[in-house]
């Protein structure tokens, strides 16, 4: 059975004041807020007690005063039995349950509901005896939530579950970039606020110089000439923690502590006073922890090098001298009344004139959550025997008890005596400084292990490529590159269990040899199983890191991020990508794992878009192009050049794809201008291709080395010998990879959009198949055109010559002049090539002529035809001269048009009573040459653009001067 | 006075027969043009010197429209203005098939889009373009025709 109810404290001013009024009656100057439990089901009753800062809450549970005679309670758990605060099997009771969080907070109260008493007798029959017995058998539980809503930070602001509590934001941690000593830089100036130095003059001094200095690693304080400002005798600092650390968990903070031969020693204090800042009071420090100014609840771990021997504060083993000790803060104590302070555990070591100073000593601070024990640790060095001194809480309530929370902050303080130094003249003193130098705190109740990191490269289509080795290779190419979109994925695995807190860090760090680090974002995702990813939910991941709660119970963990990395196109950016596993959040933590990937900038391909020598190789246009970001482009297999930044006087030759077998149709060169690596490409078709450089088509000063624009497969590479890179030096093989999207160079023509039809180039005998609407621009075009103007139109820099059209291909002879004027070996290699239409012809802004629009040629013919008498081919005839004309635009003129005229036509006159027919002839008056009906005229053309045809008929037939009427046909016929 | 209604009547029909004869005969007078033509401004123009007597053919050697269309969309058959003649089209395939035959055309109109009386399938035909003219003042009076060797491309 399960009963939920919640009970909730309101946020209203009444209940404000109500609390402060309880407050005042409070004995912890907090805000008590008591509730009443609840009869049926029972809630226990409990109050909600505030500390004075209003950043923690003691939820106190009293269950005697449940009714015992109705109910038996068995247990009281928070929720998800996460806490046992009550258990009566197992004898436990821990009634107070701190929360530091606003928030809803539930737990869970089983409960027996025992027989009540009936009057009179009753028969119980057996069936109702053993229902009782199972009724009372039956443990029940009652739910029920307590609202808290005033707790508050430091600024005054509510503090929700879910936020920053315990630890609180900071700056991004400085990362670890040595692997090899992962915690030789802490963060400490992110992690404590410092107090200003104080003085019996009480006055506040600024710190100055290096008298009081808190440095990533080292709190230190100094003896020297003006160590705090002003000089006065018994001064002190504090460094209070900003963030809270929990005594449930298992944590470590040691260190190492120098003092010269007299100083009053270090105290490291457990208390719930946010911002704490030592004072001076009566002409003592008190280590800057106790007395009547000091902290008021507080577990203070001194190391007491004070040497007087006439004041109370000793030891409990009675001896006076320099003393470590572990002891209560009230206060209330004054320094010389001993009995005031609460001692908990106490020890001395030697001398201090013993091995103690003057050496540097380990001291530290162990807690373990299990059985709720601090140690305290000093010395070990040198001579200096280790001094131990422990204490166990008794109770989580105990703990709060003394340090104000379960998770107080901690102050690591000192005090001097100036004028002691100066009175006794110990030594070097004056010359000294005492100085902390700090390893970072760190929890140790888990041994979580970051065992495997894995990246993979997210292609542009979305997909995921197979992994890429951490480490990558950075001679090929391999490895995260600038513009890349990855995936990490972090696989960690938690030994005990516990939840922890994982803050995950990923930047980019510009320089391998520079600081410059810059945070990238992403996505974030954790799940427990890495194929089903379930448990896979998305995570807050900006700045370089995400927050995760590691799962309980689930041993292996996967945190998976992916990121764009930005683009970095200078080749001296070449890079570290930085994964860093922290655990805890917010900066009191340690570097579980830091994992460098090398980073290589992506090259900027820029081209001048040069024309040289009448040939426009490049199809980027007089602009800088990033290749690496826009769409494939295909540069034409000849003529281009790239230079590759760096390298040696090496040249290699590649095998393009298309002619495997066929060496030398590319090579990288060195210029030896400026001994720049340059891809050549050139259309040999046989030995050594080093020879021409045509230079500034295509420049990538910019480019990376390792960056490439062929081939990923490295077996299309060969050295000089055709031999593949044996060994990877530079000199005989430089391997060179692609970038996604980069330059794709084909063997065979390519054009990029915005190309002229000028500027189409030809490729070597490939056969691609003409779709229809490309086959109706050429053909239309080659109605019109002169076979010149097609090959122009073709080859671009007429090398080429137009052989012949076809549905399927055009065939174009000669194009291989490689001839550059000036370069050594040149030569024409002419040969027969089919060229190809790329589909990209599309995008050319053909002029094209419709010649079936708008006909660019007319045959003139003339209307009628009268015979005249004097025009016959003889006096017997009767005839004219008839006049055929061709008219045509310019780019028409190489037509020719064959004109044919039926063999003769009859005339007839208006009565058709006489007919005849008429003849035709040629010029010499003999007769037209004749096919079948027909006779033909002649040929219309560019040279021929009349022609003269004579009619001719019997003046015999003609039988009178009459109106004769007939008509004459002529047939055009366009010659092939 | 009945006799001399019924002459008037007689009259009156008389009249109106003479009417309708001198109507359907002045129709029949009129050139029967293409109701499909437009405007039609060729790049290539009529030399200015050229007789007034003088044909201009078109040489429409090639053709194109959309396959399985019978809208030949892709050409115009048109009449070179300044010709002192009507053009009638008469498109015949190869075979001696006619596909297609205007009505007259004066000069300067053209046909864009002529309609002929079959689908034409993907392919490219030999066809033939008959061109027969009549006189601007007689559209009885046949002038000297042409006929053009073409061919018809259907594309796909």
């Amino acid at each position: 059975m399960e009963k939920r109810l919640k009970i909730k404290k309101s946020n209203s001013c009444a209940i404000i004041l109500l609390t402060i009024c309880l407050a005042i009656q409070s004995t912890m100057f907090g805000i008590s807020v008591k509730a009443e439990g609840e009869e049926s089901p029972p809630i226990p009753p409990y109050t909600v007690v505030y500390n004075e800062e209003l950043n923690s809450v003691s939820i106190n549970f009293d269950l005697e005063t449940i009714d015992q005679e109705k109910y038996e309670i068995a247990k009281l758990v928070t929720e998800g039995e996460q806490r046992i605060l009550y258990d009566r099997e197992a004898d436990i009771q821990d009634l107070a349950y701190e929360v530091t969080t606003n928030g809803e907070y539930e737990f869970a109260l089983y409960y027996k509901e025992k027989e009540q008493p009936v009057e009179g007798e009753q028969i119980i029959t057996e069936e109702e005896e053993t229902e009782r017995e199972t009724e009372e058998n039956d443990t029940q539980q009652t739910l029920f939530t307590i609202v808290v809503e005033q707790i508050k930070d430091e600024e005054g602001v509510n503090v929700s579950e879910g936020g920053e509590v315990p630890f609180q934001n900071i700056e991004p941690i400085q990362p670890t970039l040595n692997e090899e000593k992962p915690t030789t830089q802490i963060n400490l100036t992110g992690q404590f606020d410092m107090a200003a130095a104080a003085t019996n003059k009480k006055e506040y001094a600024t710190i100055s110089g290096n008298s009081a200095k808190l440095s990533d690693s080292q709190i230190a304080w100094s003896t020297v000439e003006g160590p705090f400002s002003p000089h006065q005798i018994c001064q002190t600092t504090s460094f209070t923690s900003k963030y809270k650390i929990d005594f449930r968990r298992s944590w470590s903070l040691d260190g190492m502590y120098f003092q010269p031969f007299v100083a009053d020693g270090f105290a490291v204090s457990f208390h719930n006073q946010a911002g704490y800042k030592s004072k001076v009071e009566n002409g003592s420090g008190f280590l800057g922890a106790y007395g009547d100014i000091g902290l008021k609840t507080a577990l203070v771990f001194e190391l007491d090098s004070f040497t007087f021997s006439n004041r109370g504060d000793v030891g409990t083993e009675g001896k006076k001298g320099a003393h470590m000790q572990i002891m209560q803060a009230n206060g209330t104590a004054e320094p010389d009344k001993v009995s005031d302070l609460i001692p908990v555990a106490s020890g001395t070591y030697e001398d201090p004139k013993s091995a103690y100073f003057g050496t540097e000593q380990p001291f530290s601070l162990s807690y373990e959550a299990a059985s709720r024990t601090i140690i305290w640790k000093y010395g070990g060095s040198g001579k200096a025997s280790v001094k131990t001194l422990s204490y166990t809480f008794t109770s989580e309530s105990d703990i709060i008890a003394r340090c104000g929370s379960l998770t107080p902050y901690y102050t690591l303080s000192c005090a001097m005596n100036y004028s002691n130094i100066v009175i006794n003249n110990h030594g070097s003193a004056n010359s000294g400084n005492s100085q902390l130098t700090m390893n970072e705190f760190k929890y140790i109740d888990m041994l979580p292990a970051v065992t495997e990191t894995k990246y993979y490269r997210i292609e542009t289509n979305g997909t995921e490529t197979t992994e890429v080795p951490i480490n990558g290779d950075v001679n090929r190419g391999y490895c995260a590159r600038s513009g890349d979109t990855i995936v990490i994925r972090h696989k960690l695995n938690n030994t005990i269990k516990s939840l922890v807190d994982i803050k995950d860090k990923i930047y980019v760090n510009t320089k391998i040899n520079d600081t410059k680090l810059e945070p990238i974002s992403g996505s974030a995702k954790y799940y427990i199983d890495p194929n089903s990813k379930i448990g896979l939910e998305d995570a807050i991941f900006n700045e370089g890191g995400a927050d995760i709660t590691y799962p309980k119970n689930s041993g292996a963990f996967y945190v998976e991020y992916q990121v764009k990395i930005p683009d970095y196109f200078d080749s001296d950016q070449v890079s570290q990508l930085v994964s860093e596993q922290k655990l805890g959040t917010n900066g009191m933590t340690q570097v579980v794992k830091t994992q460098n990937m090398p980073l290589i900038s992506r090259g900027q391909l820029l081209s001048n878009g040069k024309s040289i020598d009448n040939v426009q190789c490049s199809p980027l246009s007089n602009s800088s192009v990033n290749l690496g970001i826009t769409e494939a482009q295909k540069l034409f297999f000849n003529n281009w050049n790239i230079n590759i930044q760096g390298g040696a006087l090496t040249s290699l030759k590649t095998v393009s794809e298309k002619f495997a077998n066929m060496v030398n149709k590319s090579s990288f060169v060195s210029d030896s201008v400026d001994n720049n690596w340059k891809l050549k490409v050139s259309h040999f078709s046989g030995g050594s291709g080093t020879t021409q450089i045509v230079p500034n088509v295509v420049d990538t000063s910019k480019l990376g080395m390792y960056y490439s624009f062929v081939e990923v497969d490295e077996a299309r590479f060969k050295n000089q010998n055709g031999m593949e890179n044996p060994n990877g030096k530079r000199n005989s093989l430089r391997r060179i990879w692609v970038c996604d999207n980069f330059v794709q160079m084909n063997n065979q023509y390519g054009i990029s959009k915005n190309f002229t039809m000028d500027e189409v180039k030809l490729s070597k005998l490939n056969d691609v198949t003409l779709k229809e609407e490309i086959l109706k621009h050429i053909q239309v075009y080659s109605e019109t055109a002169s076979i010149d103007e097609i090959s122009k139109l073709i080859t671009g820099n007429k090398e080429g010559k137009l052989e012949s059209i076809t549905v399927d291909n055009i065939t174009v002879q000669g194009i291989t002049n490689s001839s550059v004027a000036g370069a050594a070996g040149s030569k024409d290699y002419p040969s027969t090539a089919k060229i190809t239409i790329h589909e990209n012809v599309f995008d050319i802004p053909i002029k094209v002529t419709v010649v079936n629009a708008d006909v660019a040629s007319y045959i003139v013919i003339p209307a009628e035809i009268e015979l005249e008498k004097d025009e016959g081919i003889n006096a017997s005839c009767i005839g004219r001269q008839a006049t055929i004309e061709l008219i045509s635009e310019q780019q028409s003129t190489d037509k020719s048009f064959r004109i044919q005229a039926d063999t003769g036509f009859e005339l007839e006159d208006e009565k058709k009573t006489n007919k005849f027919t008429v003849e035709l002839y040629d010029l010499s008056r003999d007769k037209l040459t004749t096919k079948g009906s027909v006779a033909n005229v002649g040929t219309l053309n560019k040279s021929t653009k009349k022609l003269m045809v004579w009619l001719n008929a019997e003046k015999i037939k003609v039988k009178r001067d009459s109106n004769y009427k007939g008509t004459m046909k002529f047939y055009v016929d366009l010659k092939k | 006075m009945i006799k001399s209604n019924k002459i008037k009547l007689q009259l009156l029909l008389v009249f109106i027969v003479i009417i309708m004869v001198w109507l359907i005969s002045n129709q029949n007078q009129k050139p029967n043009i293409d109701s499909s033509i437009q405007d039609y401004v060729a790049e290539l123009k009529r030399p200015e010197n050229l007789e007034e007597t003088k044909i201009l053919i078109p040489a429409i050697t090639n053709m194109v429209m959309d396959a399985d269309s019978d809208v030949l969309s892709g050409t115009t058959l048109f009449n070179p203005a300044g010709n002192p003649c009507y053009f009638q089209f008469t498109i015949v395939l190869e075979d001696g098939i006619t596909i297609f035959e205007s009505q007259l055309v004066p000069p300067g109109k053209g046909i864009s889009e002529a309609k002929l009386n079959r689908i034409i399938k993907e392919g490219t035909y030999d066809v033939i373009i008959r061109i027969t003219s009549y006189d601007l003042n007689d559209h009885e009076n046949e002038f000297n025709g042409g006929e053009i060797k073409s061919v018809l491309r259907a594309l796909g």
